[in-house]
């Protein structure tokens, strides 16, 4: 099931599915950026949509009024580039190094299509370019291994994680456009420059008559990246999660969730996952070892993902390289140490954390009467 | 690089050139235009040639006519004018020239 869009071509309504719509709207607004230069740009264009009609009509029958994704794409693929007066050689590639790579940023989304529950294995999937089958497996584990507890981050994803909905997020979620796909990319750069108001408005009117709801639905569309290239932007002069990052990130995150899990089932049972750690060292030592892993472990990943861009420290910026991850843990182990040896070695110290939970009672109670 | 891309930039330099000899052979829409280069090696697409014709037309080879049609709107039919005419005889002058030099480079060494 695909959503559908109506359009006119030189006056004559065609539907479309939604994604072909986008790829059409991408190659026309890509040849009239092509044609800017050009006296008989209105008339090329008008040619240009009377035999992308003409291609549609071949491809409609009696009971198919429809035309696919794939029928469009096809079509396009016919049409072949619209190319400027001057050959275009020399442009396209100096287009192609100026556009600096990141210009469809991957970004995780849920993905519905081909989704178990939500999409959530199959965006991280996308994401990660692994088999979506491996991703639920080590879903799978991870909820048995955690006690059901990874279900949570499941459920957390589920609801901050957006849903990819316009084919242009599900290019980003693939972090390429699946279709037509030069076509859309460069579609895209041009479509950024149409924001002047009037400019948009002419193009409009020679789409002739998009419908209001989708014309709103664009105008949205283009806030919404707008705002996307802002944060963008604002990420530049920042911080910005390099390389592996993004994946680092998520180990830490799930590394993070085991080890509370751990925390929490040691100092209940005396046992981290049914493994009796009581038995060989006292329960201090083993929850200061567990801190001294976690940090370890994770704090080069912090520092990794946060690298700067580009080789420059800014003396104003806060460098979080690799050591800040050990210092941050022997500074934790210092803080549990010197506790443990204080109320062991100070019975002043014992008796009054020991009274603290008398203490709050009183509190609660004074409270109460009161 | 093969012989068909070592030719591409000649080949693009030569579309202007048939697509006044077609023209020339009948009135023709821009679909009868594609389908006489869709069997040769000048294979071409609707976004290349629509802005060549628009070119050609500019610079005044070329004009065209609205003509009805069965199966949809009407269609633009294309022919040369006068200038074009003049162009293309000069052009088929000047590729039998190039012709017969390239047949006569190396073989007249004698």
């Amino acid at each position: 099931m695909n959503k559908i869009t109506s359009i006119h071509l030189n006056g004559k309504a065609y539907q479309l599915e939604e994604q072909g719509y986008d790829a059409l709207r991408a190659y026309l607004t890509h040849a009239e950026k092509q044609l800017s230069e050009n006296p008989d740009k209105a008339e090329i264009l008008s040619d240009l949509e009377q035999a992308i009609a003409e291609k549609c009509d071949a491809r409609l029958r009696a009971n198919k009024d429809v035309v696919t994704t794939q029928e469009v794409t096809q079509i396009l693929q016919e049409m072949g580039p619209v190319e400027g007066p001057e050959k275009s050689e020399a442009p396209k590639t100096e287009q192609t190094t100026s556009n600096d790579a990141p210009q469809t940023p991957k970004r995780l989304y849920l993905i519905r299509e081909g989704a178990m529950f939500a999409g959530v294995c199959n965006g991280l999937a996308a994401y990660f370019n692994l088999d979506v089958l491996l991703v639920r497996l080590i879903f799978v584990a991870l909820t048995i291994l955690t006690g059901g507890a990874w279900i949570l981050v499941y459920a957390a994803m589920m609801f901050v994680v957006p849903y990819a909905n316009t084919s242009e997020e599900r290019a980003q979620a693939y972090g390429e456009a699946f279709n037509a796909q030069e076509i859309v990319n460069r579609a895209k750069e041009s479509y950024s420059r149409l924001t002047d108001k009037g400019r948009w408005e002419r193009w409009g009117e020679r789409m002739s008559n998009l419908e209001d709801r989708h014309r709103e639905r664009v105008e949205k569309k283009r806030d919404n990246r707008a705002e996307r290239r802002a944060a963008r932007q604002a990420e530049r002069y920042h911080y910005r999660p390099v390389g592996t990052s993004a994946f680092l990130g998520f180990v830490s995150m799930v590394l993070a969730v085991l080890w509370i899990a751990a925390l929490i089932s040691l100092i209940n049972t005396g046992a981290i996952f049914g493994w009796a750690v009581t038995a060989y060292i006292p329960i201090w030592l083993a929850i200061v070892l567990l801190f001294i892993v976690f940090h370890a472990v994770t704090g080069p990943m912090r520092a990794g993902r946060w690298m700067r861009v580009g080789n420059q420290w800014h003396p104003a910026d806060y460098a979080y390289d690799g050591w800040h991850g050990v210092v941050d843990g022997l500074g934790i182990l210092f803080l549990v140490i010197s506790f443990w040896f204080a109320y062991t070695h100070f019975p002043e110290v014992q008796s009054f954390i020991n009274a603290i939970p008398h203490q709050f009672q009183n509190l609660v109670d004074s409270l109460k009467k009161g | 690089m093969n012989v068909n891309e070592r030719f591409q930039s000649l080949r693009t330099g030569l579309l202007e050139f048939l697509v006044l000899k077609i023209i020339a052979a009948h009135k023709v829409y821009v679909a009868d235009i594609l389908g006489v280069l869709a069997k040769t090696d000048f294979k071409t697409q609707e976004g290349t040639l629509y802005p060549l014709l628009s070119r050609m037309r500019r610079d005044g080879l070329l004009d065209y006519e609205w003509r009805e049609s069965e199966t949809g709107p009407p269609r633009k039919y294309y022919s040369l004018t006068a200038k074009g005419e003049k162009q293309l005889a000069e052009l088929t002058e000047y590729w039998k020239h190039i012709n017969s030099t390239i047949d006569s480079i190396g073989a007249s060494y004698e």
